[in-house]
């Protein structure tokens, strides 16, 4: 791609529309274009404000439920500058899929990423550096982000988050095939469905989270009930401790109808 | 303007302040910068009031470009757990919160079209068809009147191309590509008219470069 294509990217990549194949070539690109970086913080600015357009009032339900959630989920302890002596990498600053090196690699138009944390881990000490070294590895093993798109990386996705957790655990359905691997750092579950049977069109396969008895609806299978294997993260919440699957009728239900016919723990 | 009561059984934090979805107070208050600081070291009160000056602008996005309502509402719950979780990453000086939060928001609900995209095979043309009644259809009763009419007056700005390429790469998710399929224009042609469009709104809106 020729440069004069990749200083017109700025537009479509502030809208979020540049496909991820090419943002690579955008963010490598703006390392060295300094009015392009410029542009493209302008433009976020911009299109942030396209949102107000857009603004609609959100049922109640919204605010309890985040604040429900909040006041039991913990917070990500701010990103680090790794070591002086850690080895520089070389410029492949976009690589999406290097959880480990991502905090020691501010995206490109981001270079000083980590502010707050710089200064303070900039003061002297052996030991406190040490203790920065293991944080920001931990970091980034855990929390592996993906900075390709984003500003300020905000942009790992659950499914990221629990692929490169590190205290994933995978468990199997009770009977069945498929897999299940669950990330209590994330919050969120990965199941793999697989082996279950096509379902006429006016039925499908509906997953579920089980605290106990208490079902939560996840989302509706499609794909399983068209026969095929299916993939999905979805988010957990306190206290769940299981996933399910249960046959409904098209478009799912509110609440499960048994029997269950796919059932696999979170955790082992 | 005052929120409206809550009727349906107010959470423990109700006893400190009305449960509302509206918000009690100009955003413009407390910067959202110093609220997202306050929320990285763990303050609720703060998240609060990022959730009041934010929910209206995050559910509406999730909601316009997943279209769904509960879907919507499952979008914006992630994207304020997320605020919520990596607040400490926030950086000022990179760019506003307001960049940073509806940035999330716009990955994350694009995210979730595109992962249920394979089982709806969203229609495109239904889409487009919307997206030019949708930037007509306000909401009252948001906190960013003000800048919502300044965003409608320069959207008016633009060149029909230009807002029709800048909205269908917005306001439904598409990438340049899908956009420039929809229009069938060659793909430069997009990219061009995206910049072009995202200069004049800036200007107009008189963001600082």
């Amino acid at each position: 791609m020729s440069t004069a294509d990749l200083h017109l990217d700025t537009g479509a990549m502030a809208l979020g529309a540049l496909p991820d194949d090419e943002s690579e070539a955008v963010q490598a690109h703006l390392q060295t274009c300094e009015s392009c970086t410029a542009e493209l913080a302008g433009f976020r600015e911009t299109v942030a404000m396209l949102a107000a357009v857009s603004a609609e009032v959100p049922p109640t339900s919204l605010r309890r439920a985040v604040m429900a959630r909040i006041a039991v989920t913990p917070q990500l302890p701010p990103l680090m500058v790794p070591p002086v002596s850690q080895p520089e990498r070389p410029a492949d600053l976009t690589a999406p899929a290097a959880p480990a090196e991502a905090p020691a690699e501010p995206p490109a138009d981001l270079p000083d990423n980590v502010v707050p944390l710089r200064r303070w881990y900039r003061r002297p000490g052996a030991l406190v550096a040490a203790a920065v070294a293991a944080l920001v590895l931990g970091a980034g093993a855990v929390f592996g982000i993906n900075q390709a798109n984003q500003s300020n990386e905000v942009a790992q996705t659950p499914e990221q988050c629990v692929a490169q957790a590190a205290d994933k655990q995978t468990t199997s359905p009770v009977d069945g095939q498929g897999s299940v691997v669950y990330a209590p750092s994330c919050a969120a579950v990965t199941i793999d469905v697989t082996g279950l049977p096509d379902l006429p069109d006016d039925q499908t396969y509906q997953l579920w989270a089980l605290a106990g008895e208490q079902p939560r609806s996840l989302d509706v299978l499609p794909d399983a009930s068209a026969g095929q294997p299916q993939l999905v993260t979805k988010s957990t919440q306190p206290g769940e401790n299981a996933v399910a699957i249960t046959v409904e009728p098209a478009g799912g239900s509110a609440a499960p109808t048994l029997p269950i016919i796919w059932q696999a723990k979170l955790g082992a | 303007m005052p929120p409206p009561p809550d009727s349906s059984g107010p959470p423990p934090q109700a006893a400190r302040r009305p449960l509302s979805a509206v918000p009690d107070a100009p955003p413009e208050q407390v910067r959202p910068e110093e609220l997202m600081r306050l929320t990285a070291l763990g303050q609720e009160a703060a998240f609060e009031k990022l959730y009041d000056a934010f929910a209206a602008r995050v559910f509406g996005l999730a909601r316009r470009i997943v279209r769904d309502p509960s879907q919507a509402e499952e979008v914006a719950q992630e994207v304020f757990l997320e605020i919520w979780r990596r607040a400490s990453r926030f950086d000022a000086g990179k760019g506003s919160a307001t960049s940073w939060i509806m940035t999330l928001t716009h990955a994350r609900s694009v995210d979730r079209v595109r992962s249920a995209q394979a089982a709806t095979d969203r229609d495109l043309k239904v889409a487009q068809a919307s997206t030019e009644r949708d930037v007509d259809s306000v909401v009252e009763a948001v906190e960013s009147a003000f800048e919502r009419k300044a965003v409608q007056r320069c959207l008016g700005t633009l060149t029909e191309l230009q807002r029709e390429s800048i909205t269908l790469a917005y306001y439904s998710g598409y990438t340049y590509r899908e956009v420039a399929e929809l229009l069938t224009a060659p793909l430069p042609t997009i990219k061009t008219r995206l910049r072009d469009g995202l200069i004049r709104l800036r200007d107009c809106l008189g963001v600082a470069t």
